[in-house]
């Protein structure tokens, strides 16, 4: 269980999503987790690709510390992707795979792969966070998340031990388990 | 000195090029510079290539297409003689042919599909007198990818050479400083001075840090010897971490499945009208 601020993880607004409220999504991805062991959680955007950002960046924290986690920052969303589900995954933009029967992504060309979700109660000051990954590595995560960035890849800015200012709650957590994100289609 | 450019008409026959090329692959580093900062940086490196035959080592923005075609086309005083892309993405390399095929400057145009991480071709070794590339900036990896492309390029060109990256460099991001230092290093260590440099002077197409900006770093070979042919291929190693750490080189090639536009695309098909047969 999550109760203290990690030194790195993946930082996510969600809500509400192509016509599911968000406790409808967490039901019917925690029944896919009982089902098949594991969570295609979709995500879209141009941040946090799954080959070149949240891959590299999940191997290098598990190598560090043994795990990282998708904190979950829940938002009044309303977004209506295209309610197209995604029938094939891939992990290296090569292979492509059958999604697995029992797990259904929606309206996402992207996905985390994750183990149980779990509700959480946590409290983190994001400005002692920075970018891990990326074009934007080393930008402030308070800085970077705003209007058009919505995730993250973050990990604790070297030297940071003020842990005052402006706190993100979260309130569901998940570990990521291998291969840590997919490109879907 | 800058030359004398009509806006409208550039801007134009930038757009014959930008209507031509592929959809930018993110996980490639494919991030494509916006328009006015193409035409200027064309502008600028036609001064700097003006009658010599250049290598472009990876170029996906096209901008060996835009030197030629605005050239050709009167709208650019100073140009390379001839430019030769080389490009680990067919659709690219099938794009510039189509469009030099086009534009009537096939004579002046030549792609073909080549990764870095191979050994340069025998044939390019030393036979170039001009080399540009816009590498993956090497955020994560200190800018091993940018010596990787860097090191093409030098390879292929020869005695009083001149070279043009495209390289990140913005004051608020750190990292592009660190590759700035050992890319110079390595510039100077391979006989090159730098001859010109432009900061902070184009903008990507980028949604996460629209604000980044990359320099155009331009270089001028001083030191040169004939040397036998002696490129090899990428060690296992820099592969395995070439957009990072434990972030591998896994692709080769990019293969293009309409052809070049030959073949149909596959990435639609049309919903008729119902009760409306062909």
């Amino acid at each position: 269980m999550v109760t203290t601020a990690p030194e790195a993880f993946i930082f996510m607004k969600v809500g509400n999503h192509a016509g599911e409220d968000f406790e409808q999504i967490l039901q019917r991805k925690n029944n896919e987790f009982k089902r098949t062991g594991r969570i295609f959680w979709g995500y879209g955007g141009r941040s946090c690709h799954p080959l070149t950002q949240v891959q590299p960046f999940a191997r290098l924290q598990v190598k560090r510390y043994g795990s990282l986690c998708l904190l979950m920052q829940t938002i009044d969303s309303h977004a209506v992707p295209d309610i197209i589900p995604a029938t094939e995954y891939s992990e290296d933009g090569i292979r492509w795979k059958r999604i697995p029967d029992g797990i259904t992504v929606i309206g996402s060309r992207y996905a985390l792969i994750l183990d149980e979700i779990q509700p959480g109660d946590l409290d983190i000051a994001i400005c002692r966070y920075e970018v891990g990954i990326g074009p934007s590595r080393g930008k402030a995560a308070s800085e970077y998340i705003g209007r058009h960035v919505d995730k993250a890849c973050l990990s604790v800015r070297e030297g940071a031990r003020d842990r005052r200012g402006q706190k993100s709650h979260f309130k569901y957590y998940a570990g990521l388990i291998k291969p840590y994100a997919v490109m879907l289609r | 000195m800058a030359s004398h450019i009509d806006l409208r008409e550039c801007l134009n026959a930038i757009s014959d090029v930008v209507n031509n090329r592929p959809s930018p692959l993110r996980e490639f580093d494919q991030i494509y510079m916006k328009t006015a900062d193409m035409l200027l940086q064309t502008e600028h490196v036609g001064r700097q290539f003006d009658g010599r035959k250049v290598v472009f080592i990876g170029d996906g923005d096209a901008i060996a297409l835009y030197l030629v075609h605005l050239h050709n086309s009167g709208l650019l005083e100073r140009a390379p003689k001839a430019v030769h892309v080389l490009d680990f993405d067919e659709r690219v390399v099938l794009s510039i042919k189509k469009f030099a095929q086009q534009f009537g400057i096939s004579g002046r145009v030549v792609a073909e599909l080549y990764n870095v991480a191979d050994p340069l071709p025998r044939r390019h070794w030393q036979k170039f007198s001009g080399f540009y590339t816009n590498p993956p900036f090497g955020a994560s990896n200190g800018g091993k990818s940018v010596e990787a492309f860097l090191k093409r390029g030098i390879e292929a060109v020869g005695k009083e050479a001149v070279g043009c990256l495209v390289i990140a460099d913005h004051k608020t991001l750190p990292w592009t400083t660190d590759v700035l230092v050992s890319t110079e290093n390595m510039v100077l260590k391979n006989g090159f001075v730098i001859r010109e440099m432009l900061p902070e002077f184009h903008h990507y197409h980028l949604d996460d840090t629209p604000e980044l900006t990359s320099c155009s770093m331009v270089i001028r070979r001083v030191q040169w010897e004939r040397k036998p042919y002696a490129s090899t291929a990428m060690g296992a190693r820099a592969r395995r971490n070439f957009y990072g750490e434990a972030s591998p080189l896994w692709a080769r090639y990019v293969r293009d499945l309409t052809y070049g536009g030959r073949r149909p695309s596959r990435d639609h098909k049309i919903e008729p009208w119902k009760g409306v047969g062909k």
